[in-house]
């Protein structure tokens, strides 16, 4: 019996690569990362877009600004309860300094993910 | 070719553009270091745009003398450990033989996926699969992405020294599996 020689085989795999998988996981990565800018900034989270617009664009900012609040501590009270371990009942129950607390307990980048993710929220919108 | 240099740079300067750099060069071998471990193509699609992010995100805080591709590697190996170790919490107990025959069940799984011609190059993938994780992993990180023993002990965190032993212990086991399950 010949003895077996790994030497003598290529080293290429038998599996294919679906095509287009590289590109689709370039495109996941950023959309994970949240890239908004192609200099790599983190998304400018103080923007309004309605910014530009004259007149009433004070009360619609205002507006904007109000439920993003709301979203940023909604979606920061779901984080603590994921991160924190916390059981789902104290969610409801929980003050609006307990969320604030821990939103302010995740990392910058975390905070600027869940800002991002639902600035634009269409279900936000009162 | 893009230098890791160049690619710390553009981290360094520009985040985004850096990652793409970084993607550029290396999403391409992170996802063929980690299918070998995982065998399952969207398996290996969710870990290496996993790596990434972590990649991304922990950039700031990496050893500024250590070595780009060691650390990519290093991300992208525990990513595939957690992949595996997952799918072992899956099954309720799990000794080495049915680790094994785990293994041996995945590898035959991709057998639909393979290229017409390559019997022998998934009989050599179902070799490597019975060995110990870490061996595969040793053996893939020197076989396959031709690290040396001294980039495989900072992707590993093993010396240096037993890198080299377990590499050839693996070989010698997958000879023998080789040449007793000879290709027809």
């Amino acid at each position: 019996m010949t003895e077996f020689n790994l030497d003598s085989l290529p080293k290429r795999m038998p599996y294919r690569m679906p095509e287009g998988t590289l590109e689709q996981i370039e495109r996941n990565v950023m959309l994970r990362i949240g890239e908004s800018k192609g200099d790599g900034r983190r998304p400018d989270v103080a923007a309004s877009p309605t910014a530009a617009t004259p007149g009433g664009a004070r009360t619609i900012s205002l507006r904007w600004r109000r439920w993003t609040e709301w979203a940023v501590s909604a979606a920061a009270a779901v984080a603590a309860v994921c991160v924190l371990g916390l059981r789902p009942t104290s969610v409801a129950s929980s003050t609006e300094a307990d969320v604030e607390a821990a939103f302010a307990n995740l990392c910058d980048d975390d905070q600027d993910f869940l800002i991002a993710l639902y600035q634009d929220d269409p279900f936000m919108d009162n | 070719m893009i230098s890791d240099s160049d690619i710390i740079a553009a981290m360094t300067q520009a985040p985004a553009e850096g990652i793409r750099l970084m993607m550029a060069q290396y999403s391409e071998p992170v996802y063929w270091h980690i299918r070998r471990m995982v065998v399952d193509h969207e398996d290996a699609q969710d870990a290496t745009q996993e790596t990434f992010v972590r990649l991304f995100r922990a950039f700031d805080t990496r050893r500024d003398d250590g070595n780009l591709r060691c650390w990519i590697y290093t991300v992208a190996t525990h990513e595939a450990l957690r992949i595996i170790g997952r799918r072992r919490t899956d099954v309720v107990s799990l000794d080495d033989d049915e680790g094994e025959a785990l293994a041996g069940r995945i590898a035959d799984e991709a057998i639909d996926d393979a290229a017409e011609g390559d019997a022998i190059l998934l009989r050599l993938q179902q070799a490597i699969h019975r060995l110990p994780t870490k061996q595969q992993l040793v053996f893939n990180l020197r076989y396959y992405s031709e690290m040396s023993y001294d980039e495989i002990a900072q992707v590993t965190g093993i010396p240096a020294t037993s890198a080299k032993a377990s590499f050839h212990v693996a070989k010698q086991k997958i000879t023998e599996y080789m040449t007793a399950h000879e290709a027809r």
